[in-house]
């Protein structure tokens, strides 16, 4: 019987050792040849942002350019693992959707994505970057480049609240917290605040707290601002029993069913949660206020972008489609179907989303999104400091860490990812 | 004439079972209790014990929003394939290791048995890029080729055979059969119950592999159900009445093929009876 | 001269194995190693930099640690379900068809559609089991808060047990019913006959089993990617899901690739130890 010996396992050791030096022989770091058809166009997309009005667009691009469309849909982080590979491989597709602003600049620095000021200025008529709101703008540009051109804006720290249970909305944190306590009943919460780091960003947004200061290596500071975030939320939950402690998964819907469930009288979130609240529930007398005021008011900035790999093989075509799929006219449409708040001036202006009382509510969000720390994105770090803040924010919101130290640790371990 | 362990043993053992059993059922029930919910009730944030109405629709549904047919060949093909796959060579390596004498078989066995160690992502990246060199991208042997064999099967099968007598093989031998033909009509019909695991096992897991076909797939009409799934959940919640419907779907045809090899394993136990 | 012709012989049948396991394991994942000796931009030649990174990073430091308590637990309360639902089984008891059926259901289905599922019924404020709780008037559980892994190692168990159940069963099959026959007439008890014959016949099965379970249970990363995503804090961030969130989140590949080979040895040396034992015993 092959009973493993020390030898055997050294030959094994060699074995592996010259396979591993053949295989470097076929290394991916060779570009893999384009097979793909040269008609065939891919897209890859959210799979929550698969709007009727943009697959108009598409498919009368494909149209007027004689072009087979190959739309792709995933979940954020299966796109994100599906666009490692592909950039890795060199197969890659013409067109991405940017989950956030800042992965163009750290996929662009890389060199895996193209620049776009080249594009945009021989455009005009595009109007990039005059019409789009500057903070979408300025986050998705390092030093002077730009990697992805916006496509929605959206803001998370809008105040939704039941009218059934809240008469006027809370404006300042300190009316924020006697209405939760005061709202806190039997079944019902106050507030429910969510699992997801994300979510912490209106909060210490509000303290007039920077996430990352990446030229000066700091974290969430002032320290003193964010300690006072943090407690605030920690204290909504442990000490005034005004938020369930919320659950660690991967859903951030929980806030928000318990608000459809009457089971929270507000929570602090973005318009996302809009639709899924009317569809739910549509009985509930839903309010929609501006983000609160601590020693600001703030909101933090969330909405995708469009991207151009760069080993696409058309850019000229991508940057089209790019103009067709944010033109102001395909925005406002979006808006009509689906509710989402766009990047554009123009759209912000239209009579439309002006008259619309919601869109409002988030036109004033937007007004105040806090500013982006370009240079965390340029660092190529910012996913991994990322995963670090979200495991801090855990501890703090659901097992109960005490904040200072959690924070020092926090701020301890992403200088040292830097 | 049945012996008993102690007085009451058959209830015991069924109150075991019960219990086991609910744990196993109740969650799979309520999943089709999501599957029939209408969206409302599904956002509603109230769990649903039975739903108001029972939403059919939500199967027809899936088919609309996405060739489901289509996923649900390309995943047949593809489980299918590496199946018969795995049951043409799991077991004859598996028979190598267990019954021949060779020199270097010691390390070659460690060696099988290395590639089980890492996680497939690993050698996922290279594979992608030789492939997309290959075209073999959006086509059915990008999907089957990287999961032709693999150590688990290998090493199930070379367990079974073990404890076979050697005296099989030797009065073959004598019979001056050769070495193929041994394994053919002497070891493998003796390998019904642990073919008919390691089929069930190889179409189970390939069926349900999500990773190699998310990233060896670009093209819709080559997508598997899998990952036609994920096209439910939205940006910020899951659209869970779809979702389970689809994972009802999923899970047809596994339960079917563990509805044959249940008989093979009768069979199985019928064999082992006679002797 | 009947040796050397037998080792032709078996080298002939692993022929295709070879070819196989070298082009699509050994090539790759040597390949894929390799650039565990640079840096996060595959450039800089870092040489075992990556490796002593991992040794004092207290994220894989404690993804290890707890990754080998999930591995034990879930290898030693699966194997011991499945054991005794396959003896139970394996008894002429009128509905054992159903029963195994029954059992195996959770392996049949894809474990992100269990990790799912288990998610949704969890949930503490918004999930099926509290709803039930309260209406028996039992107060809530917050298990994925208060005891994140044991809820992980239960969900694997959940799901595995089947399939455990069916590899001792398929074991249980091939153990002849003449031993047993034989034992009888010699007046040996039914206890004394599991342990004088059915658990030293099974030591192949058994050893398969917790070999694979092992091997599985190390590299488990789909749950915790599924159903918690790593948390609470870093709570369920198993090694492997460590290993997956350094290669596709942080894009540090170079580092990525010392973990698995880190994994890789951590694996072998305990899987062999374990075979070595098992091949002994049953000598």
């Amino acid at each position: 019987m092959p009973s493993l010996d020390r030898r055997s396992f050294l030959q094994l050791g060699l074995g592996a050792t010259v396979l591993g030096a053949v295989g470097t022989g076929c290394s991916p770091a060779t570009p893999a040849a384009q097979k793909q058809d040269a008609r065939t166009f891919t897209i890859y997309w959210n799979a929550g942002h698969g709007y009727q009005v943009y697959k108009d667009v598409i498919d009368q691009f494909g149209k007027d350019h004689d072009l087979e469309m190959n739309w792709q849909k995933f979940q954020w982080p299966d796109l994100t693992t599906k666009l490692t590979a592909d950039f890795r491989s060199g197969n890659v597709p013409d067109l991405v959707e940017e989950v956030s602003a800042g992965t163009g600049t750290q996929y662009g620095l890389a060199g895996n994505v193209l620049a776009l000021d080249e594009f945009a200025t021989a455009d005009q008529a595009f109007g990039f970057p005059g019409d789009f709101i500057d903070q979408a703008v300025v986050a998705r540009q390092y030093e002077g480049t730009t990697y992805s051109i916006p496509l929605h804006l959206t803001a998370n720290g809008l105040v939704f609240y039941n009218k059934e249970m809240i008469d006027k909305p809370p404006a300042t944190w300190d009316e924020f917290l006697d209405l939760a306590r005061s709202t806190t009943k039997d079944k019902v919460s106050g507030t429910a605040l969510n699992s997801d780091a994300s979510y912490a960003a209106p909060f210490y947004s509000q303290q007039n707290v920077d996430f990352s200061q990446v030229g000066a290596k700091q974290f969430m500071v002032p320290q003193d601002g964010a300690r006072k975030a943090l407690q605030f939320m920690q204290d909504l939950i442990f000490t005034h029993k005004a938020s369930p402690a919320p659950v660690a998964t991967t859903d951030y819907s929980g806030p928000q069913k318990l608000f459809s469930a009457e089971r929270a009288a507000m929570f602090v979130s973005g318009p996302w949660d809009i639709g899924p609240i009317r569809q739910g529930s549509p009985d509930i007398d839903l309010g929609l206020a501006v983000p609160l005021t601590g020693a600001v008011q703030a909101s933090s900035m969330a909405g995708s972008g469009l991207m151009i790999p760069a080993k696409a093989k058309d850019p000229e075509l991508s940057w089209e489609l790019i103009t067709r799929l944010t033109a102001v006219k395909t925005e406002l449409a979006a808006t009509k179907e689906s509710g989402m708040s766009m990047p554009r001036k123009s759209w912000a202006a239209d009579p439309a989303v002006a008259a619309d009382p919601n869109l409002g509510t988030i036109a004033k969000a937007l007004a105040v999104v806090a500013d982006q720390d370009v240079a965390l994105a340029a660092s190529g770090k910012a996913a991994q400091i990322t995963e670090l803040w979200k495991k801090a924010y855990q501890q703090m919101i659901i097992q109960h860490a005490p904040v200072e130290q959690t924070l020092a640790d926090f701020r301890k371990q992403a200088g040292a990812a830097l | 004439m049945r012996e008993r362990l102690f007085p009451g043993d058959r209830l015991a053992a069924y109150v075991v079972l019960g219990a086991l059993g609910l744990v196993t059922v109740l969650p799979l029930l309520y999943m089709i209790v999501l599957a029939l919910q209408s969206d409302a009730e599904v956002q509603s944030g109230d769990p649903v014990l039975w739903p108001a109405e029972l939403q059919w629709s939500n199967f027809t549904r899936l088919f609309e929003a996405a060739p489901f047919g289509r996923f649900f060949v390309n995943s047949f093909v593809m489980a299918g394939a590496i199946t018969v796959a795995h049951l043409i060579f799991d077991p004859l390596v598996g028979y190598v290791f267990a019954k021949m004498d060779f020199p270097g078989k010691r390390i070659a066995f460690v060696a099988v048995l290395s590639t089980l160690m890492v996680p497939f992502f690993v050698r996922m990246l290279p594979i992608y890029a030789i492939f997309a060199n290959l075209g073999w991208i959006d086509s059915y042997q990008g999907l089957i080729v990287p999961f032709l064999m693999d150590a688990y099967g290998i090493f199930l099968m070379r367990q079974f055979i073990k404890p076979l007598p050697d005296e099989l093989i030797e009065a073959a031998r004598v019979d001056g059969a050769g070495e193929f033909r041994i394994y053919l009509r002497v070891i493998l019909p003796q390998c019904k119950p642990a073919m008919a695991v390691l089929g069930l096992f190889t179409f189970v897991f390939q069926w349900n592999e999500f990773l190699w076909p998310l990233i060896a797939t670009s093209r819709t009409e080559m997508r598997t159900l899998p990952i036609g799934l994920t096209l439910f959940n939205q940006e910020y919640f899951t659209q869970w009445n779809l979702t389970a419907a689809g994972a009802l779907l999923l899970f047809v045809p596994t339960a079917l093929f563990f509805v044959i090899t249940q008989k093979f394993l009768v069979e199985g136990i019928a064999l082992s009876g006679l002797k | 001269m009947i040796r050397r012709r037998q080792a032709a012989t078996a080298w002939l049948f692993l022929t295709p194995a070879v070819l196989f396991f070298t082009l699509l394991f050994f090539l790759p994942i040597g390949n894929q190693l390799l650039t565990g000796l640079y840096d996060a931009d595959g450039v800089s030649f870092v040489g075992l930099g990556n490796f002593s990174r991992a040794l004092s990073d207290p994220e894989v430091v404690h993804s290890f640690l707890i990754t080998l308590l999930y591995a034990a637990g879930t290898l030693i309360v699966g194997t011991a379900v499945g054991l005794g639902l396959a003896v139970i089984l394996n008894q002429a008891l009128p509905g054992r068809t159903l029963f195994r059926s029954l059992l195996l259901i959770p392996y049949l289905t894809s474990v992100s559609i269990v990790g799912l599922l288990w998610r949704n019924i969890l949930d503490p404020q918004v999930g099926i089991l509290n709803r039930l709780l309260e209406s028996l008037g039992l107060p809530g559980q917050t298990w994925l808060s208060t005891h994140p892994l044991a809820t992980i190692v239960g969900i694997t168990v959940w799901s595995g047990a089947g399939y455990t159940m069916v590899l001792f069963l398929a074991g249980l099959q091939g153990i002849p019913g003449l031993y047993y026959e034989a034992a009888r007439i010699d007046g040996a008890g039914p206890w004394r006959r599991f342990f004088a014959i059915t658990l030293p016949l099974l030591a192949p099965t058994t050893l398969f089993v917790s070999i694979i379970g092992l091997i599985s249970t190390l590299q488990q990363f789909a749950l915790p990617y599924i159903v918690t995503g790593g948390g609470p804090g870093n709570a369920t961030s198993l090694y492997a899901h460590r290993l997956f969130i350094v290669a596709f989140n942080d894009n540090d590949f170079g580092y990525a690739s010392a973990l698995s080979v880190l994994l890789l040895i951590v694996v072998l040396v305990l899987s062999l130890a374990q075979l070595r034992i098992g091949d002994r015993a049953n000598a």
